[in-house]
């Protein structure tokens, strides 16, 4: 993954970076995928949820706009996700969802941005739950510190901000 | 060791022996009651469950949540148990006095507790110290003599298993308080208040898992110092059996009102009803998997978010037989329901996003404005356009003013010029075309 993010720091094939995103190192961490609506970050999401099909998925929304026929459609299955319509108690649904230790992978889709306080909360409570947290937003977090990867989906394509642990170019 | 009988004996007299009664349900379906003295419960039957050293411990956790103190003595049978309680010796060492234990061990009788002590007092002019020592004169003479009630010590004394336990009715409320005269939690001081809360709720739960059972709503109510008093009538999602979840449950709830309406005085008295209960007898776990935790877990969530959010906030979702986008899919509340899910999907590619309300569009000559509800507007320039595809509108549903729910809708897959890719759809009419937003392929 480290070469891959390395040679691209604008990926404009999604198949190339859902290949590249190894699951397993997005867990205990939080993962920040942001951009206006329309420039495919949900569909990035669903495909990498797609490919871990054995993980069962909470997905909070504060205002619920996903579609869940298309994410059958992309073959998810019924059963792996559980939808949670939050409105504004968002934070506290996840810290719910985080604490029960029933979910591996927790989306997160909410149009405020999130504080740095909160961040480490999360990262906090990801890393005992050993769950990915997958933060949806429209702009991207700045000075992000609890963040572990951040993606911005735009209309060149999808440009890695920060990975921990590599160089981004 | 397994033993047969367990007695329980409270070294305080005359304490209120029922509801720690209902709670030992949980270890035998058999109890009896001593008033103000003792309880017995009859392990016969769940000696496989559990032997001497569990269940003595188990009993101590449950006599600290009950704030009681006792003596578990284990032995044969009721009265040997009782005896050995109270006089802490083997049963060759009896003294004499516990002839008491053996004629009615399970009940106190004032009739009869006048003809045992003149029976005591002849026994001791026969210089008998020992319980066993009666057995050395002639136990005929002494039924002649004493009639029924030595009758009676003799029949129990040799066949003591053959007494006949009374029947134990559980209460038809569970209803548990801490009350005081004066004010025992401080207004300003909700912590203190939810830990006195919690022993309450601790004391129903217990009693509720030995009835076998779970509670599905119960009321909790705050008296005040000023003659006033608040209520919180709870219906829970799923029945509960655990106090930890409940207590969450009771916490969020009555945090967010007393954060908003904060109590007027101090507290005095705490009660808490078990209004409604349903079955709910407690599963083994099993060795292999982790599926009854993980299913109370599951409840325990549910329950949670539901309370805070509304039912129908936390679901699952499962396709649906419906041409309409917004029907195409259906909520599924519960953990049990079953979930018809339709497999056969729509060959063409659906958007992620699916706004609640199509978003009306205003179209001047490649370009799409839109009107957002916050008062923000923008602008889309189109590239490239795929469709239509036609979805028919439910003609039998009643007219809408938009006429979006029963009108023809043609769709199209919109690339705009920065990138973006929506889901539009137009209602033809007579005289117009009428652009709506209705996702986006996000």
């Amino acid at each position: 993954m480290k070469e891959v993010l390395r040679s691209f720091s604008v990926i404009r094939d999604l198949d190339h970076l859902i290949a590249a995103l190894n699951a397993e190192k997005l867990f205990g961490a939080i993962t920040e995928i942001s951009g206006e609506q329309g420039f495919g970050k949900t569909r990035l999401v669903v495909d990498l949820i797609a490919q871990n099909s054995k993980y069962r998925v909470a997905w909070i929304e504060d205002d619920f706009t996903v579609y869940p026929y298309s994410l059958f459609q992309s073959g998810l299955n019924a059963e792996q996700v559980f939808f949670v319509d939050s409105g504004d108690e968002y934070l506290w649904s996840l810290f719910q969802v985080l604490s029960s230790q029933l979910f591996r992978i927790v989306v997160i889709s909410i149009s405020v941005a999130l504080k740095e306080l909160e961040l480490r909360r999360i990262q906090l409570a990801a890393e005992k739950a050993g769950s990915a947290v997958i933060v949806l937003s429209k702009k991207t977090t700045r000075n992000a510190w609890p963040i572990s990867l951040q993606i911005e989906m735009s209309e060149i394509g999808c440009l890695i901000k920060k990975h921990k642990g590599a160089m981004v170019p | 060791m397994t033993s047969e009988v367990a007695c329980i004996f409270f070294f305080k007299r005359d304490v209120k022996l029922h509801d720690f009664t209902e709670a030992c349900l949980r270890f035998t379906p058999r109890v009896a009651v001593r008033e103000g003295e003792a309880i017995f419960l009859d392990m016969r039957g769940c000696a496989s469950l559990n032997n001497d050293i569990n269940l003595s411990r188990k009993l101590a956790v449950l006599l600290k949540r009950f704030n009681l103190n006792a003596r578990v003595v284990f032995s044969t049978d009721a009265p040997t148990a009782f005896a050995k309680a109270i006089c802490q010796c083997s049963k060759e060492d009896f003294p004499i006095e516990a002839i008491n234990a053996y004629i009615s061990p399970f009940s106190v009788d004032e009739q009869e507790s006048r003809k045992i002590s003149t029976l005591l007092t002849f026994l001791s002019l026969l210089g008998l110290n020992k319980l066993n020592e009666i057995f050395n004169i002639d136990t005929g003479a002494l039924v002649l003599r004493f009639g029924k009630i030595a009758d009676k010590f003799v029949r129990n004394y040799n066949q003591p298993k053959t007494i006949n336990w009374p029947l134990f009715k559980v209460s038809e409320k569970i209803i548990e308080q801490i009350d005081d005269g004066d004010s025992i939690f401080d207004d300003s001081c909700l912590d203190s208040l939810f830990f006195g809360l919690k022993a309450i709720i601790d004391r129903a739960m217990a009693r509720l898992k030995g009835r076998g059972e779970r509670a599905s709503s119960l009321r909790v109510e705050l008296g005040l110092k000023k003659c006033s008093s608040r209520c919180w009538i709870i219906k829970l999602p799923f029945p509960q059996g655990s106090a930890f979840t409940l207590m969450s449950i009771l916490r969020d709830r009555m945090m967010f009102d007393l954060q908003r309406d904060p109590l007027s005085a101090g507290v005095f008295r705490i009660r808490v009803e078990i209004l409604e209960s349903v079955p709910g007898f407690g599963v083994q776990k099993d060795f292999f998997t982790a599926r009854e935790e993980e299913l109370e877990t599951w409840q325990s969530l549910i329950a949670r978010l539901s309370d805070k959010l509304g039912a129908d906030n936390v679901f699952w979702a499962c396709s649906q037989d419906r041409h309409l986008p917004e029907k195409a899919w259906k909520r599924i509340i519960g953990l049990n329901q079953e979930r018809e899910v339709s497999e056969r999907f729509k060959p063409i590619t659906r958007p992620t996003r699916l706004l609640k309300t199509p978003l009306p569009l205003l179209q001047v000559g490649n370009r799409f404005i839109a009107k957002f509800t916050n008062g923000k507007s923008t602008t889309w320039v189109f590239k490239e356009v795929d469709g239509p595809e036609r979805i028919s509108g439910e003609w039998w549903q009643a007219v809408d003013k938009a006429g979006i729910k029963n009108s023809h809708r043609d769709y199209y897959k919109v690339r705009t010029q920065d990138g973006r890719e929506l889901w539009i759809f137009c209602l033809n009419s007579s005289n117009q075309s009428r652009y709506f937003l209705h996702g986006y392929f996000d």
